[in-house]
């Protein structure tokens, strides 16, 4: 169904179905979503390259095939890095998650947490895993928003005491009081 | 707090289980298995949108390793008094609504 849709929308030009249209299962790599994207492939001032570039020379792109083309402008859009590698020193238990991450398959609890990175929550953009980039909602803040209340009120029974307030320590009714204000 | 190592492990089992039988196994390179043609998927919940959903509305306590400020775990027992009863607070909410818990 989407090798009939993509084939219409590029006119069933050869040249561009042949380039464009992949040999892998539909969703091992994200859909490309843009409205019209396929379409304005196919518009007279547009043609697809898709030729090993070779050599970039004063003018313009040398190509496999020996074919010069000449251009104005070069946007390079030649890939980004895919790794969850935090883009800063994050030094845990076991030390730093840059290197930790790099050497090993990465590895994380839920889609939250990191092991040996005691309370260290993650969200998008930092070292996510297991996160689906078009899923992320409030949802996903529910067990943190749970956990950082309860890590920093009390350990035990989250459920059962969130009323609780008063003590003769005089640090305690601030805290208790949001515990109040948290669950409201 | 942080999750016990066995935890993080089982979760990766699973995960290592799972993904083979997903499209994103499949081979092409993508992010979902960090740039590469054929490896690991790393980067996406191992289920749907709302299972993922449902995984994480229940957080597994029992995963974690607490670590306490206080020696004492009931310390915020305090005075055995309830916010509901101070001043201003209705401390009969329950006749009024008897399904409500707080």
């Amino acid at each position: 169904m989407l090798t009939g849709y993509m084939a219409h929308s590029l006119n069933g030009d050869a040249h561009l179905t042949k380039a464009l249209i992949p040999d892998f299962p539909v969703g091992s790599r994200r859909l490309t979503p843009g409205a019209g994207y396929l379409k304005s492939l196919t518009a007279e001032n547009v043609e697809l390259v898709a030729e090993k570039i070779t050599e970039v020379f004063p003018k313009g792109i040398k190509l496999a095939d020996g074919r010069l083309v000449e251009v104005d402008a070069i946007v390079c859009a030649t890939g980004f890095d895919v790794s969850f590698v935090p883009r800063f020193p994050l030094i845990g238990e076991y030390g730093n998650l840059q290197d930790i991450w790099r050497d090993k398959l990465p590895a994380a609890y839920m889609s939250c947490m990191v092991p040996g990175m005691p309370n260290y929550f993650s969200k998008l953009p930092l070292g996510v895993l297991f996160l689906r980039l078009d899923q992320t909602n409030n949802s996903h803040s529910i067990p943190r928003s749970k956990c950082t209340y309860r890590s920093r009120q009390r350990p035990n029974h989250y459920r059962t005491s969130r009323q609780i307030y008063y003590q003769s320590d005089p640090e305690m009714p601030t805290r208790a009081h949001n515990i109040c204000a948290t669950d409201s | 707090m942080r999750p016990t190592p066995d935890a993080v492990d089982d979760y990766s089992e699973h995960i290592t289980t799972f993904m083979p039988r997903t499209a994103w196994s499949a081979p092409c390179s993508s992010w979902f298995k960090m740039g590469k043609v054929v490896g690991p998927v790393t980067a996406v919940h191992p289920g749907s949108r709302i299972h993922w959903f449902h995984m994480l509305e229940s957080p597994r306590w029992e995963d974690f390793e607490w670590r306490r400020e206080h020696r004492n775990r009931f310390r915020y027992l305090g005075n055995g008094f309830s916010t509901k009863e101070a001043e201003g607070e209705d401390a009969t909410w329950y006749l009024d609504a008897p399904d409500a818990l707080w």
